[in-house]
């Protein structure tokens, strides 16, 4: 490749609410990346998701085509912040995103986060609590592309993100609300004519673009068991590849200690660990498991094999570290997650119980098969407050769904395959 | 995009009475689906583990634990794979020793912090000695009830370093009707290996695995079936009881590329309270000598007398080995931890079944008559399919 310039390109809109870019270049390469600042005085960005927390749904569009995209970007984006080794986390991605997820051990033998999250009252893209944005990670038709051909391919080539304005989806703390500055497009202009043309000469393209698809569960009271079967709609017709299963407690605000300031463990990107919960899908008409899914060390390693690397903290996965118990405490001092300063286990026990698995096939009709039941127990704060394991959960379905796009007499056909 | 299935398989001697399997016991799996392929590395082995001392649930102040660096995988004393039935019938490997195998393999290739992953905690790893404790404890709910009850078992779910896990890059699919059907057999160790720490003085510390099943990944049979590299070991155990001990032994290996060593006393070894499976330091280590025929039939000898050489070679004789992260650091070797011994074969995969392989090692530590050491050789075989 030859003959590139690095562009920073401001948004050509930008309100609290969305801000688009367009590129008005003859061609790009296709490793676009977006500085993103959404930082407040006092406050750190959410620990899970780091700066992408302030991402709500964000687009690629040509001539008005919606090329790719991404819905609730911010779960999504979590998710890639975890789906790596603990070493890429520390040495890098955080710093990246500023998220605090990568865990080191220190001198009390307890792992933690001990990275900086972005806290800074300034509001410039340019200030040290930025984070950089791959686009190939949320839109992943880019990584079909090296060059973005915006001449004749792709024309009118814009990027439209909409945020959160909801300071619990971005920050780990409510004090002081935030602020999202106006993002930079960082990108490598295509100047030479031959490059130009030889990316000019696209028929068509396959990808696996990310899709969503929630559900509500509600509820559970105490001692009874909850079994639900919800059809899911939002893959039907699709060629899925591989799943994710996040769960969120409802209504957010559960999601907080007493007071509703301060995030308990991850805040609302906690996926907790319910009560002798079962997770199966039928998809058609046949469960993917042959038994559901019960075990919390069958569905850690079916979320490794589905999507490699995954930075769990020790105990994040389970519901308890051994015997110990929230709000006492704790006999297990060593080799946890870092022990509140009261000496009690971590809030951030039992926070991260992801599912994936390969769906691999054509969906027809797609079951979410769950069933938990209701501990009698008090909450994690020793009120009924916070009862993690009673509450309903919103269950979000991310997949990766086949598309494709073809260009006909110069327009462009984007399709399922 | 392939259609793949989960396929999970209980074990065929499969215990009725609901206690589980236990110490001593065998656990035989039988892997079939016709005209299916078994997908590359996707066997896991998972359960729930129960632990009990003098015949009650461990409490907070019981210490017994298990080797945290090897987690579940220290509750599997060999394996063995097979295929049982079909056209290319044969025993593939015999893994016996296989947790010591499993603490190795671990130690070349990771640290505490490296714990922070979802397939590791699944195999019950953790980072320090006393998450070994902590891991087999009932777990309980999220609550901050003085009375919540912590009752389930901990799961574990486990990627054996068997044949059919260690398929080399490239390696096709295992295609069931064209090689036949699967048997994977497994002998459990003893509590006394598998459980150590001071509560387990008196002997009554015990363990039973229980709803163990074997989960594997298929897609289709396409027909065809190209070449399978799998990467095993054969294994040799032998004593030090003076300061020097020489092994001469014939390999049943033809595809070797290297040479692991690794050390424990003898009195550790049987001892209901330390660790069986620990990488102990060979104390004042003089000289490690090599001897065997390359494939051209030229005798090499490697002697090696610095230890921090030996170390080093004995990180990059694993596969996985990783110079540059591993927990074969001075203070991990003093908690007896990390210390690893062998050499490669610069890259050369020899024939030992026909041989005589040679192991010379001198010690300066002249009380070791009174404390003998035993030495575990594992020679790293490649098979081909």
């Amino acid at each position: 490749m030859s003959l590139l310039k690095t562009v920073y390109l401001d948004p050509e809109l930008h309100s609290v609410s969305k801000s688009e870019f367009r590129l008005h270049g003859r061609a790009y390469l296709s490793d676009l990346k977006i500085l993103l600042n959404a930082s407040s005085a006092g406050n750190l960005y959410s620990e899970a998701a780091g700066v992408y927390g302030c991402i709500r749904h964000i687009r690629l569009l040509s001539n008005g085509v919606e090329l790719d995209s991404c819905r609730f970007a911010n779960y999504w984006m979590t998710f890639k912040n975890l789906n790596n080794s603990n070493k890429d986390n520390i040495n890098l991605r955080r710093k990246l995103t500023h998220s605090g997820l990568g865990y080191e051990f220190d001198e009390k033998m307890t792992f933690g986060a001990r990275a900086l999250q972005g806290q800074a009252a300034t509001t410039t893209a340019e200030s040290e609590t930025a984070g950089v944005l791959y686009l190939s990670e949320i839109l992943p038709v880019l990584n079909e592309l090296v060059i973005i051909n915006t001449e004749s391919v792709f024309p009118n080539l814009r990027i439209v993100i909409e945020y959160n304005n909801d300071d619990k989806l971005q920050k780990d703390n409510l004090t002081n609300a935030s602020t999202i500055s106006e993002p930079i497009l960082m990108c490598s202009e295509v100047l030479s004519d031959s490059d130009v043309a030889a990316s000019a000469k696209l028929d068509g393209l396959q990808w696996d673009t990310i899709e969503v698809d929630q559900v509500i569960i509600p509820a559970v009271i105490a001692t009874a068991t909850q079994h639900v079967i919800q059809k899911i709609n939002g893959f039907d017709n699709k060629l899925v590849s591989r799943m994710l299963l996040v769960k969120q407690t409802l209504p957010l605000t559960k999601n907080y200690l007493t007071g509703g300031i301060e995030s308990l463990g991850y805040g609302v990107y906690n996926s907790f660990v319910q009560y002798k919960e079962k997770i199966n899908f039928n998809i058609n008409s046949k469960p993917v498991f042959q038994t559901p899914l019960e075990e919390q060390g069958q569905k850690a390693q079916i979320l490794h094999d589905t999507w490699g690397k995954c930075n769990i903290l020790p105990y994040g996965n389970v519901s308890s570290q051994g015997l110990d118990k929230q709000g006492v405490v704790a006999t297990n001092k060593v080799g946890v997650p870092d022990l509140q300063p009261s000496g009690q286990p971590s809030y951030k026990i039992g926070t991260q119980d992801f599912v994936g698995f390969a769906c691999s096939k054509r969906v027809n009709n797609f079951e979410l098969d769950y069933s938990r039941v209701g501990p009698t127990d008090a909450g994690m704060d020793g009120s009924n407050t916070l009862k993690a394991q009673n509450d309903s959960l919103m269950i979000r379905l991310y997949a990766e769904v086949r598309k494709q796009i073809e260009i006909k007499n110069g327009k462009i056909l984007v399709s399922y395959a | 995009m392939t259609d793949i299935i989960y396929h999970s398989v209980k074990a065929s001697n499969d215990l009725s009475s609901g206690v589980g399997f236990s110490e001593f016991n065998t656990i035989d799996f039988n892997l079939v689906a016709a005209g299916r392929k078994l997908m590359v590395n996707s066997i896991r082995l998972c359960g729930q583990v129960s632990v009990q001392s003098a015949g009650a649930d461990l409490t907070a102040a019981s210490d017994v634990k298990i080797d945290h660096k090897i987690g579940a995988h220290g509750f599997f004393e060999s394996f063995q794979c097979e295929i049982s039935q079909g056209p290319k019938a044969q025993v593939l490997e015999n893994l016996a020793s296989y947790p010591r195998f499993v603490s190795m393999a671990d130690c070349v290739s990771r640290n505490e912090i490296d714990v922070c992953d979802a397939s590791l905690l699944s195999e019950l790893r953790g980072a320090t000695d006393a998450s070994g404790m902590t891991v087999i404890q009932n777990v309980g709910t999220l609550s901050a009830s003085a009375s919540a009850v912590h009752d389930a078992l901990p799961s574990f779910a486990i990627k054996p370093m068997l044949c059919f896990n260690r398929m080399v890059s490239g390696s096709d699919n295992y295609s069931f009707n064209a090689n036949g059907s699967i048997r994977i057999s497994c002998n459990l160790a003893r509590s006394a290996h598998a459980l150590y720490g001071q509560g387990c003085s008196d002997g009554t510390a015990t363990y039973s695995l229980q709803n163990v099943r074997l989960t594997y990944v298929s897609i289709p049979d396409d027909g065809k079936q190209g070449k399978m590299m799998m990467d095993s070991y054969a294994f040799i155990k032998s004593n030090m009881i003076s300061t020097q001990a020489n092994v001469q032994a014939r390999v049943p290996a033809r595809a070797v590329s290297a040479c692991s060593i690794s050390v424990v006393s003898q009195s550790n070894e049987t001892s209901l309270t330390n660790n069986s499976y620990a990488l102990e330091q060979l104390p004042q280590l003089d000289e490690l000598n090599f001897s065997f025929q390359d494939t051209l039939t030229n005798y090499i000898t490697y002697t090696i007398d610095d230890l921090q050489d030996a170390i080093t070679r004995g990180v990059k004789s694993f596969p996985g080995g990783d110079a540059l992260n591993n927990s074969c650091n001075p203070n991990q070797q003093s908690a007896q931890r990390g210390y690893i011994l062998g050499t490669d074969f610069d890259g050369q995969v020899i024939d030992l079944s026909g041989q005589k392989f040679g192991l010379n090692l001198k010690s300066l530590f002249n009380n070791m008559n009174n404390d003998p050491r035993l030495l575990f050789l594992y020679f790293h075989n490649q098979m081909i399919l």
